[in-house]
Formats: structure tokens, sequence, C-alpha cells
């Protein structure tokens, strides 16, 4: 965009207009020292915990220490150009990140600039980064479904509105994968996302902005970067800015979907911040608060009732609930879930997808492993139809592996055992489902009607894939007011059960695979 | 510097005590600075982290400067310092101890810094608004800087309040900028 020097005069004419010349007082103080991305200030004596402070050249800080003859700071983006002897100012304002739906669609930094190329976000809202959870009197319980388009996870863990459903495993698990594809699944339902990515590598945060836009997820998500290159300081206050946004949905009545990928890294980022800072460190070197670091944060994403978002609109919405959901990601290491910051955080959440190597590798993906994940809130928010059809989903998978190892052993199989063990593997096989290709509530619904009842039997187990593809074609050209109708309705009724039922004879007499 | 302050706390403390029971403040404030100033002194400095000196010859040397300019509990206070090697912290003892004896005196002081030097009208508004906002007696000293351009800053310990044209011109860029 090309401006003309009579526009540029303008603009800064009317940003001269605005600027507020009242004189400000405040404290000031002088860099005593500078190492890593963390200062010593002696002076600022009226300094507050988490207070922003002001560097020369308009580099700002974080006062996070405070002590008797100096404050701990650390300092926000870039520090090559902060020397000791410099004059720190206070600003009297907690740390706070631009909110609204103007940040829809954007890429931003862990202090909502832009880093997208795209121009300024025309946004005059801001909120503070660290806040207090809603309290007991403002919540609501969950009851209303995210669906994330993945069978496994609509069917055996299902995620509520305002839950925190922890995804946990190894690396090159897949566990960005399900969050990506929860993304492009809420396309059209309302439900806005935001995507923090932490320490992860730039080029695999463009490759995941990259998918979104494909898909056309974009316009309903924001994604927050702090990338392995930027400083522990970014990547530790990342999640707490993008919980911001997040917050802004859900205190106007509105639903938000939040992914933290991952908090592993952010834990580290806080270690290394705390180490520097010189605070005492505890079991794997982590301080006191990691616990409280991912508790606080994990707390805000919560279901709101209409008499909250009322109060915080000012009356402006009534009679709407505001829910934020949270997708934290746990990286672990061999599959120690009992190491610390995994424990923690399984400690906080309200259920686990856990991800397995073995069974990635054995190319069952998702890798989740049906029998260690759960969700303790979310089956009050599953559909009708999808709690009827998918119910017998978990235990089959959960018996089938246990039987599957003893089965290895035995020559001959009961009869009873063998079915259980053939209506397993081929349950197994439904559960597959590959990436960007979410399912609406009614073809999952077809799939899991199917395998309930012995559709899968007499298909080969290696041809179950595939059956489902064209399953799934079928259903959509042929009986597509069934599939709407579902849809639009997800109860399992007699009569859904009936034009299933119809539909399936049909396929199977009339149509390959 | 700030583990200087921290060791220099309970010496101000005990100096200012001690300077209050002789009612001596003013006197202690004159024998403190000048002990800092001494300590200050680059020779000093060499001499203060020269490791072959030994502790007897750094506190026998510091005391003759000083000559007879320390009154007895004063000279008591170097040897204390001098006892714990920590002789480098006196500047940052009598600053400490400034600040006490101003606290006690219930005085601020004031530092203005301006474009041009302050008649006594503008002085005495400055002075006014700081005795209000501090609830104190001020002291107030004018330094000039022809860089501010016009304007003041003032200057009260931490506190500072900045209306020099070159201030705001330096915050209107950065608005502009950022
Ligand atoms: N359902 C799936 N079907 C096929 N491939 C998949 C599926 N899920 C993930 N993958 C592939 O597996 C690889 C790892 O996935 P992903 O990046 O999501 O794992 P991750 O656990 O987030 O890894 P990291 O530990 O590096 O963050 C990717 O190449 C991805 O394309
Ligand atoms: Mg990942």
């Amino acid at each position: 965009m090309q401006l003309s020097p009579a526009e540029i005069s303008d603009l800064i004419k009317k940003k001269i207009e605005n600027f507020d010349m009242g004189a400000e007082a405040r404290t000031e103080g002088t860099v005593v020292s500078l190492t890593d991305g963390i200062t010593r200030i002696h002076g600022l004596s009226d300094v507050m915990a988490a207070e922003m402070i002001e560097f020369p050249g308009g580099v700002y800080g974080m006062a996070l220490n405070l002590e008797r003859d100096s404050v701990g700071a650390v300092i926000l983006g870039d520090y090559e150009g902060i020397s000791e002897g410099d004059t720190v100012k206070c600003t009297g304002r907690i740390l706070e990140v631009p909110v609204g739906d103007a940040l829809l669609g954007r890429v931003v930094d862990s202090l909502g600039n832009p880093i997208d190329g795209k121009g300024e976000i025309a946004t005059n809202e801001s909120s503070p980064i660290e806040k207090i959870a809603p309290g007991v009197i403002d919540r609501k319980s969950v009851d209303q479904p995210v669906q994330t388009g993945l069978k496994a996870i609509d069917a055996m863990v299902p995620i509520g509105r305002g839950q925190r459903e922890l995804i946990i495993g190894d690396r090159q698990t897949g566990k960005t994968a399900i969050a990506i594809d929860a993304i492009i699944n809420q396309k059209g339902t309302g439900i806005k996302c935001i995507y923090v990515a932490i320490g992860q590598k730039a080029s695999s945060i463009a490759g995941v902005v990259r998918k979104l836009e494909e898909h056309g997820a974009m316009d309903h998500t924001i994604v927050v970067a702090a990338s392995a290159a930027d400083s522990a300081a970014m990547q530790y206050i990342a999640p707490y800015a993008g919980c911001a946004m997040g917050e802004y949905f859900r205190d106007k009545g509105e639903d938000a979907l939040i992914i933290y990928d991952d908090l592993t890294k952010q834990a580290w980022a806080y270690r290394q911040v705390s180490l520097l800072l010189r605070r005492p460190p505890g079991r794997e070197a982590y301080p006191g608060d990691v616990f409280y670091l991912h508790s606080r944060l994990l707390e805000r994403a919560s279901r709101v009732n209409a008499d909250y978002v009322e109060r915080m609109t000012n009356g402006k919405v009534k009679g709407k609930t505001g829910s934020l959901t949270a997708l934290p990601v746990i990286e672990t290491q061999a599959g120690d879930v009992s190491a610390f910051v995994p424990t923690n955080v399984i400690s906080i959440t309200d259920g686990q997808i856990f991800l397995e190597t073995d069974l990635f590798n054995a190319n069952i993906r998702p890798a989740i492993n049906a029998g260690l994940s759960v969700s303790r809130v979310g089956g009050a928010a599953q559909t009708n139809i999808m709690k009827k059809y998918g119910g017998g989903v978990r235990l089959a998978l959960a018996q089938y592996r246990e039987l599957a190892a003893f089965a290895q052993f035995a020559s001959d199989l009961d009869d009873a055992t063998r079915k259980q063990l053939e209506r397993g593997q081929r349950v197994t096989e439904l559960m597959k489902q590959a990436q960007y290709s979410p399912l609406s509530v009614a073809e999952m619904a077809t799939s899991l009607f199917a395998a309930n009842n012995g559709y899968l039997d007499d298909v080969a187990k290696d041809k179950v894939v595939d059956f489902e593809h064209a399953l799934l074609a079928y259903m959509n050209s042929s009986r597509k007011e069934l599939i709407d109708a579902i849809n639009a309705e997800p109860q399992a009724s007699d009569e859904v059960a009936t034009k299933l039922k119809a539909a399936l004879d049909d396929f199977k007499k009339n149509h390959s695979w | 510097m700030d583990d200087l302050n921290t060791v220099a706390r309970p010496y101000a403390a005990a100096a200012f005590a001690q300077a209050k029971e002789e009612s001596q403040l003013d006197l202690w404030s004159e024998m403190l600075h000048f002990l800092a100033d001494v300590v200050r002194d680059a020779d000093m400095q060499a001499v203060l982290v020269n490791p072959k000196v030994t502790d007897e010859q750094r506190l026998t040397l510091i005391i003759d400067v000083a000559g007879g300019r320390l009154n007895a509990t004063a000279t008591n206070l170097v040897k204390t310092l001098g006892q714990f090697r920590r002789l480098a912290a006196l500047p940052a003892v009598a600053a400490q101890f400034d600040r006490l004896k101003a606290e006690a005196e219930e005085r601020v002081e004031v530092e203005v810094i301006s474009a041009y030097k302050l008649n006594a009208k503008h002085q005495k508004v400055i002075e006014d608004a700081m005795r209000e906002r501090f609830k104190r007696d001020v002291v107030l000293t004018n330094h000039i800087d022809r860089d501010l351009l016009a304007g003041v800053i003032i200057r009260a310990g931490d506190h500072v309040i900045d209306i020099s044209a070159r201030g705001r011109l330096k915050a209107l860029t950065q608005e502009l900028m950022g």
C-alpha cells in the first residue's frame, strides 16, 4: 500500500492529536545487570508484581522478582539494545494484549503484535494476560459438545464446551494433528479457535498456519506464536496471552476453543526464567510454582453462566452462556506419564487423550490408547446418537487389546473369544482416520452403527477402511436427507435406526468397496 | 551494586542510631560522605583490591587519610567495616544514612532539572506541589540541562516527573513508531 506524502502527514497529525500529553509521575530505576534476557534493576520502588516496565527504545519487560534492593525482570523482545545503566520506567499497568474479533485470521506474537505481514490489527480493546478464573458461582456445568470430527475422540473421549482435555504423548505421535483437525472441524459452528504454539520450530508453525488456510479454518482462528527462536519470557507468557484472547469470546457469551501446543515447552521456558532469576529449583529443577503455572492457566478455561456474561457485557448480552474449552498438549519422554509436569497437568485437566508411539507405528492413527484415555465430564455433553452408538467402542477396544495379548499364546480359541477378537480388530480399523478429514456427527454415527450391528463382520480386516470410505460416499450421495436429518437432530431414535439399517442393507447388497 | 546496598543496610542503621544518640546527625553525614569520597578515590580503589595489602594496612591508611575528621565512634565504625572487609560499602552506607536522616527530618530532596535557571516564582510552585505530594519539607536543588529544550524534570528518589519538551518529544516519537 503506497501512501502519498499528504496522507502520511495526515496520519501523523491524527496521531499527534490523540497523543496524551499529560505529565506522568512514575518511578524510575537503573539496569544493574543483564543476563540472558533477565535483568536486575535498582530502584523502581513502586513497581507491582507482573507490572510492565519500559526500557529505552520502546522495549518492555515484566517485573517478576520484587526484592529488597532490586527488582528482577524479564525483557519481552529484543534485549540487544539494552545495557547496564539504562533507565527503566514503571508503567503502572499489568501486561496486556489486544483482544477482539479483529484478531481472527491473524498470526500474532505473545504480546499480540501481528507477525503475518498483514498490517495493523484494528482493535482498541485489550485485556490483561493474567486474570483470575471465574468463581464457582459464575460457572455452569458442561453440557454441550465440542465436535472434533475425529471418530475415536467423539465416540470414546467426548469433549464438552468449557472442558479441559489433555492431549498427551511422546514426540511425533500425532498430538498436533488432533488439535488441528479439531480446529478445522469448528468451521461454521461459531466456535472461535486459538492455537498457541510454544517453543516449536518456526517452520512447523508456518506449516500449521498453511494447513489451516488451506482448509479455510483461519477465518475463525487466532494463532499465537512463540517459536523456539523467541526468548524464554515470550514462550512463558504465550499461553496467558492466548487465554486472554479466548476469554474475550467466552465473556461475551460465545464459545471458544484454545490449544496450548505444548505446555511442556512452556514449563521449560519458565524453568529457565526462574533459574536465571535465581529462584530455588525443586523437582527436576522446576521452581516451586510450576503446578500453579498450569493450574491458574487451565482454570480459566470454563463454561460461564448467563448472569456472568450479562455482567461482563454490562447487560448487552442476555441469556447466553459462554465457554472456553482448552486442549493443552503435553509431550512425554518414552511414555512416562509420571514425570513432574505430565502428572501435574493430568491432575488439573478433566481427562486425557493418550497417544502411543507403538500404535502410531502400527499405523493405527490417531494413535489413541483406548484404555488410558478418559474424559471425566464430556459424557454429559455428548450428543445422544454418539453416546448410544459409540458407547460400546471404548470397552470393545480395551477388552480387545487385552485379549489380543493373551490370544498370541493360545492355539485354539473358543468361539466367543474369537468373535470378540475379530470385532475388536475391525473396530480398531474403523477408528483409524486420516488427517484433515473431520467427519460430521451423522457420518460418525453411520460408521459406528455399522460396526455395532455386525455389518463389518464379513468385511475383510484390511478392507474396513475402504468399506467405510465407500459407505460414507454412498451415504453422502444417495442418502443425503438422512445424513442432514441426523446432523440437524442427533437423536438415536428407532426411526433413525430403521433408516440406517435400510441404507446399510442397500449399500452392502448393491455396492462394492 | 545491589549487593553493596544489602551489605550497607545494617551499618547505615547502626551509624544512624549512634548519630542520633550523639545528636550529631549533620556531623555524621559529613563524616560518612568524606569516607565515601576517600573510598571512591581511584588510588584508594587500587589499594582496596590489592591482595598484597593487609587488612591492617588498609585500615590504617583510611584512618590516616581521614585524620582528625572522624570522631571516636566513627573511627570504630570504620574499624568494624575493615574487620569484616566491607570498606567498599562505605559509599552505600553514606547514601543510606542520608535517606534515613531525611526520613527522620521529614524532609525530601527534590532535584529539578530545567533547561533554564528557575526563577523564584517557579521554584516556589514546584516546592509547594512537591510538599503537597510527599507531605514532607522540600529541599530543592536546581540543575541546568539545555538538552531539555524547555520544561523540567523533577526527581525525588525513584520518583520522576518528566514534563520536559525532550521527554515529550521522545514519547511522541515512540507513539508514532510503535
Ligand atoms: N491421523 C493421521 N494419519 C496419518 N498421518 C498422521 C495422522 N496424524 C498425524 N500424522 C502424521 O504424523 C506426523 C506427526 O504428527 P504431529 O506433528 O501431529 O505429531 P506431534 O506429536 O505433534 O509431533 P511433535 O512431537 O513433533 O510435536 C506428521 O507427519 C503427521 O502428518
Ligand atoms: Mg506437535
